[in-house]
């Protein structure tokens, strides 16, 4: 299938007599390529990952590189590539005898990855089609994946900062991740991440934890919580999306970092007080609070074997805490500064 | 105690465990659940582990907490059927090379004994359904 889907996207590129939109990102620290035949597609796919973009620049040799394609608008469709009718279809993934090839197929996109070459090839159905989740966090498992294989430990958490200096927000969904990290974005601290995160581990200094989208998903209720972000919301069009799409890219004066160095893991809940605030937690607690859904990210034996012990080493090396959400939303940013400025001082 | 000599140890294919701060956190990787077993519980799986026969495991007990050896016998012997009947753990004769038995170190003050309990967690596939959804594994396939 990888073979079909490289030798289509040739087609689409020939038949589009160069119109190939390219960007350049830095995804971890590692130079990555972008390249989309499809206006449309073009208009969508990039939009999330908008603040790991570094200026244009000749591709470097054996570069991470992905290139996408829109059959409706290039005409150029791919054999064994069809859309899903059901936009909330479950994905599935595909993964070659030696592991070294893995295609993912959800409703309107399928992409074959190939690890040993870092490249993965995708075709889309229609970009119009797209779920929230396509644009707001698109090609999300190969990515992960991607990271995984460079040493990098994905893990489900929120990243906040003030200058170099991270805090994860970890948990399970609805435990104040993402209110934690947009109160932080609206108070000027620096917005990484409300769901994805990756991690290396850096055995030479503090772990450092790297953006990978700049996209948050909330439910249009909770976002009456943020009148600044409402503007910018976009809401779902498909079944069952029932959240709203924030491309925080969008937002004047937001501040968008890809990386910070991880100095304490925070893991909200929301209680029944007016003020936030922290106290610290055991490393049991974190571990269990931590590896389930991290873990679920890449739902491989092996990457999970391993990533419970990338955690379990993470919870040793930085401090860990609760972060108890009172009801004023200005209080959870207070709260993290002075989190940050006791385990910095 | 039916086999005093059995020794056990976690089915390292599929379950991850460590314990840490004197809890043991257990993750069952295949099946989608996690445990989690704190003091007498967390000393149990630390020992087997270190692969201590049953026997052994209940001489540490019996240096560390106020009990009596049949009270011992009996919570080991139930903890283990239950790790056993969980799949958390599988019998380790054969495997490896003969684990010495050390004998238990005395000195510390024993604790009031708290039978041990096994705390399972069954909320993992809610937490695996993560937006987006991440893709199911399929299949193996050489041509894929």
């Amino acid at each position: 299938m990888y073979r079909e889907l490289s030798a289509a996207f040739a087609r689409a590129v020939e038949e589009a007599s160069g119109d190939v939109f390219e960007s350049c990102y830095d995804f971890a620290g590692k130079p990555t390529r972008l390249r989309i035949v499809g206006g449309r597609l073009a208009g969508l796919i990039p939009r999330a990952l908008a603040h790991l973009r570094v200026s244009d620049r000749p591709p470097a040799p054996g570069e991470f590189t992905i290139d996408l394609w829109d059959e409706a608008e290039t005409g150029v469709g791919c054999p064994g590539c069809i859309a899903n009718d059901d936009p909330a279809a479950a994905g599935i993934t595909d993964v070659s005898a030696n592991g070294v090839l893995v295609i993912t197929t959800f409703a309107q996109i399928k992409s074959g990855f190939d690890r040993k070459s870092q490249r993965i090839v995708g075709w889309v159905g229609d970009a119009d089609r797209l779920s929230q989740y396509d644009v707001g966090r698109p090609l999300h498992s190969q990515l992960l994946l991607w990271h995984r294989d460079r040493g990098l430990q994905a893990l489900h958490a929120g990243l906040v900062g003030r200058g170099d200096d991270g805090i994860l927000l970890g948990g399970p969904g609805g435990s104040g991740k993402t209110t934690t990290a947009l109160s932080c974005l609206q108070a000027g601290m620096a917005y990484l991440s409300d769901d994805y995160v990756v991690v290396d581990p850096n055995p030479g200094g503090a772990p450092v934890c790297h953006s990978v989208y700049s996209s948050s998903h909330v439910e249009p209720g909770h976002l009456e919580r943020f009148p600044r972000l409402v503007p910018h919301a976009i809401p779902g069009r498909l079944a069952r999306e029932d959240k709203s799409l924030l491309l925080l890219s969008d937002l004047p004066g937001a501040i968008l970092r890809s990386s910070v160095l991880l100095r304490a893991i925070v893991f909200p809940q929301v209680i029944d007080a007016p003020v936030s605030r922290y106290r610290p937690a055991s490393r049991a607690h974190a571990l269990l609070r931590l590896a389930p859904s991290s873990l679920g990210l890449l739902p491989y034996p092996m990457a999970m074997g391993e990533g419970f012990k990338a955690l379990s080493a993470l919870v040793d090396r930085v401090p860990v805490y609760w972060l108890d959400l009172g009801r004023d939303l200005e209080q959870i940013p207070r709260a993290v500064g002075e989190l940050i400025d006791e385990v910095t001082g | 105690m039916r086999n005093p000599d059995l020794r056990l140890m976690p089915d390292s294919m599929n379950v991850a465990a460590r314990v840490i701060d004197g809890e043991a956190v257990i993750l069952d990787i295949t099946r989608g659940a996690y445990y989690s077993m704190d003091g007498a519980g967390a000393v149990v799986w630390a020992a087997i582990e270190q692969g201590h026969s049953l026997r052994t495991i209940v001489r540490i007990l019996e240096e560390r907490y106020d009990g009596t050896s049949n009270q011992f016998e009996q919570q080991v012997e139930d903890l283990t059927d239950q790790l056993l009947r969980e799949g958390l753990v599988v019998p380790a004769e054969g495997v490896g090379n003969p684990v010495v038995e050390p004998m238990p170190v005395s000195g510390a003050a024993r604790q009031p004994f708290i039978a041990p309990a096994l705390n399972k967690y069954t909320d993992m596939a809610d937490l695996l359904a993560l937006d987006p959804p991440m893709p199911v594994l399929g299949n193996l396939d050489p041509d894929a």
